[in-house]
Order: structure tokens, then C-alpha cells, then sequence
């Protein structure tokens, strides 16, 4: 019996049922072998850049998706990639133009709004970034792109305060990593570490073969260690914190210098130790953890 | 705004897309180069954003107070008084005030570009180098503050 796909069609569907689950060497492949026999199927060549995307070969992908371009111009998922690896590159420019274009031939797409969106936030314009995702969830208000985008806008704009955008996120994707991430950074910018720790946690045992995730949890255990717990001002309140502490310092030694010079040895050099302490320790935890 | 106008291209291959200078060397330089340094980084920022028409009469407004501050309180006695408070000579004292006031400086425009920050953040925006501005900043700082410390020290 001939197990082997019967056309290219079929080779495509295994490979996108690899590349969903991650699964890349096995979506490459068939990948491989359904190249061989069809070169220049669109589809298949699509799939081979989505497989090289996904695993960050970003020069080899452009080059496959490039090739999909030139076998089928109006390809809308290698336009779309394209406009990835683009962006990615830093080449906003042309990413925003393959979008606009894309935008143009399919104008009821609340997913290329998303990415749009994100294109705009990426490049701190962020009234057209809220703008996009807005528009967008006017033709699909459960859409994962532009409930990211703008969950994201809001974290922005409003920073600690209650995020609407991110319930909803939430409420429409909780199984999304884009959720996940999302609320990870609304949580770290709300000084909420330990939470965020334990939700990226999560997440990672869900996908284990994600870095970015690995990465993510790596930078929380360290924000969230027990050494760490004396910078928690710090942390919460970054440089208005850092500000507070020298003045602050500044002004009470000098004040006790005056007042109870008995005090004001001791509390310099705990004062100076913890400043030293607050430079020298986060880089030395990244290098130890 | 209107869907065409959403459509519109809003980047060019021409210009630099809109970014930011380090959080960090701003408020080095704000606190190195009291309110001339805090305004040297943050017209940086300003101008990377495209936001100069916007912002830039707030920062100057925010600097030209912030530096008018040591000056009312030499013109009115109160800067030897600080300084005899503090227990500091009044160059000292002075510097102390201005690194304070450069510090709030750096609080009033961080405040005017935070959501900026924020959304540079949360899409994973890498910071610009900032060691050239950050430089000139200091330098420039620096050379204010010595001026008007000089000036209030001789005139009052």
C-alpha cells in the first residue's frame, strides 16, 4: 500500500498540521518531500517559509516567501508574512504598505487591522494604534489580533489602572499566548511580579518549546527571588523611586548630621549599602540564576 | 478619522520611525544636569517622536520655571537661609537644589512621554543608544548650572 500524499494539497495539510503544534523538523520534512515533486506549489513554499519563520531563520523565510510572491503575486498569507519578517527587520515602512495593501483588497479583515495596530504601536503612534483595533473589532469583536492590540494600547495609555481591553482579551482568548503575555506585562508594570511569575509558569508548562516564554519566566524568577524583595521599590516605582531615595537621602542624613550626628553614620553607610546593593545585585542574579 | 484616512501610510522609508532614548540615562542626565540636562534629553526624545511642535513649548515652560526657582530665592534671601538649613555651603546647597529640580524636570516630561514609554514597552521597542545624548546633556547641564550658580553667587 502507498502511504504516500497524493498531491501537493495533502503534503500542504500535513506540514500545517506540524507547524501548528510547533512540530517543525517533521513539517519540514514533508515539507522536503513534497517540494521535490511539486517546486513551485504556492502552497507548499508558503508553508516552507511559515516552518523557517516559526523557527527564526528570518533570511531564509523572506527568501521562501519571496519565491511564493514571485509564482503567485496576490498570495494573502505570504503577503501577510512577508510584511512579518518586514517589520520584524525594522523595515516598518514596507511592512506598513504590504499591509495597507492587503487591507485595501480584504477592508472587513479585523485581523489585519490587529496586526496594523501593532505595527502602529511598535512605532509609538498610538492614537492610530487604538484607532485600528477599534476598527477592527467592529467587524469581529472576539478577534485575538486586535483584542492584543488593544489590551496592549490600554497598558499603555493607562498603565496599573483596571484594563478593560486585557478582560476582554482574557474573557475571548484565556488559551492564547498573546493573552498570556499581555497579562504578564500588565502585571509587571503594576508591580505585581509574583503573579506574573506564576501565570508565565503556566504558560510554559502548556508549551514548553517556546523560548520566548522560557526567556519570560527566566527574567520573572530572578525580579521575583527573595534577594530581590529588598529592591521592591524600586521595582514597582523604577526611576521615581530612585529619585525619592537620593533626595530622600540627601536630605535626611543632612538633616540628622545636624540633629543626632550619632545617627547619621549608621544611616549613611545603610543608605549607601543599599544603593550599591540595588546596582551590584540584578546583573549578578542574572549571571547566578 | 475616517477608514481612508487609517489606510493612509503613516511611516516612510525617508524618515526614522519614532523611538526613544534610555529611561535610565534621562534620569542621569536630569539628575547630573539639573533642569538644562533634563531639557537637552527629553527635546532628544521629543524630536524622535515627531512631537516637537507639542511638546517642546511644555518643556521649556517646565525648565524656564524650574531654573527661575534658585534665582527668586537668591533674590529674595532665602538661598542663604537654605543653605544654612542644610548645613552646606551655598554652592553646595545650590547644587543640590538644582539636581533636585532636574529630577522634577525629568518627573514633569517623563510624565508628558510616559505612555509613550509605556507602549515602547509593552510592544518590545528597543531603546535608541543613548551615551551621545545622554553626553551632551551632562555637558550642557553642567555648564548651565555652573553659570547660574556663579551668577547668584556673585550677584547675591
Amino acid at each position: 500500500m502507498n502511504d504516500q500524499p497524493a498531491n501537493a494539497a495533502v503534503y500542504a495539510e500535513q506540514a500545517f498540521y506540524f507547524i501548528e503544534r510547533r512540530r517543525l523538523a517533521d513539517a519540514k520534512r514533508v515539507l522536503a518531500q513534497g517540494l521535490t515533486q511539486y517546486p513551485q506549489d504556492p502552497d507548499l513554499l508558503f508553508h516552507s517559509a511559515q516552518a523557517e519563520w516559526l523557527g527564526d531563520e528570518n533570511e531564509t523565510a523572506e527568501n521562501t516567501v519571496r519565491q511564493v510572491l514571485v509564482v503567485d503575486p496576490a498570495h494573502a498569507p505570504a503577503r501577510q508574512l512577508l510584511a512579518s519578517v518586514l517589520i520584524e527587520r525594522g523595515e516598518y515602512a514596507d511592512g506598513e504598505l504590504l499591509l495597507i495593501g492587503l487591507l485595501r483588497e480584504y477592508p472587513e479583515s479585523a485581523e489585519l487591522y490587529g496586526r496594523y495596530s501593532r505595527l502602529m504601536l511598535r512605532t509609538l503612534h498610538l492614537e492610530k494604534a487604538e484607532q485600528l483595533a477599534r476598527e477592527g473589532l467592529r467587524y469581529d469583536p472576539e478577534d485575538n489580533e486586535c483584542l492584543l492590540a488593544a489590551a496592549l494600547c490600554e497598558t499603555a495609555r493607562s498603565g496599573a489602572r483596571p484594563n478593560a481591553g486585557l478582560q476582554k482579551l482574557l474573557g475571548a482568548h484565556p488559551e492564547s499566548m498573546s493573552s498570556v503575555h499581555a497579562l504578564v506585562v500588565a502585571l509587571v508594570d503594576s508591580g505585581r511580579v509574583a503573579e506574573a511569575h506564576r501565570i508565565a509558569q503556566g504558560a510554559m508548562r502548556v508549551d514548553p518549546a517556546n523560548e520566548h516564554l522560557v526567556t519570560l519566566v527566566r527574567e520573572l524568577r530572578i525580579q521575583n527571588h527573595w534577594s530581590m524583595k529588598p529592591l521592591w521599590p524600586l521595582q514597582k516605582w523604577g526611576w521615581g523611586a530612585s529619585a525619592v531615595m537620593w533626595l530622600g537621602g540627601i536630605i535626611v542624613i543632612r538633616a540628622l548630621s545636624k540633629s543626632a550626628p550619632e545617627l547619621a553614620g549608621p544611616v549613611a553607610y545603610t543608605w549607601l549599602g543599599y544603593c550599591i546593593y540595588s546596582w551590584v545585585w540584578p546583573p549578578l542574579i542574572r549571571r547566578i540564576l | 478619522m475616517s477608514n481612508d484616512d487609517l489606510l493612509r501610510p503613516t511611516l516612510s522609508a525617508y524618515s526614522r520611525p519614532p523611538a526613544l532614548y534610555h529611561k535610565t540615562g534621562f534620569a542621569l542626565a536630569a539628575f547630573f544636569g539639573g533642569p538644562v540636562g533634563a531639557a537637552v534629553y527629553s527635546l532628544a526624545n521629543t524630536a524622535r517622536l515627531a512631537r516637537l511642535k507639542q511638546d517642546a513649548p511644555t518643556i521649556v515652560i517646565v525648565t524656564a520655571s524650574a531654573l527661575l526657582i534658585p534665582v527668586m530665592l537668591a533674590h529674595t534671601g532665602q538661598f542663604a537661609v537654605l543653605a544654612d538649613l542644610a548645613g552646606m555651603t551655598p554652592r553646595g546647597a545650590g547644587e543640590v537644589l538644582l539636581r533636585g529640580l532636574g529630577l522634577a524636570c525629568f518627573g514633569a516630561t517623563y510624565f508628558l512621554h510616559r505612555r509613550f514609554f509605556r507602549a515602547a514597552r509593552v510592544s518590545g521597542v528597543e531603546t535608541l543608544p543613548s551615551w551621545p545624548v545622554g553626553i551632551a546633556a551632562l555637558v550642557t547641564g553642567w555648564a548651565a548650572n555652573a553659570a547660574l550658580m556663579g551668577w547668584i553667587l556673585k550677584h547675591h
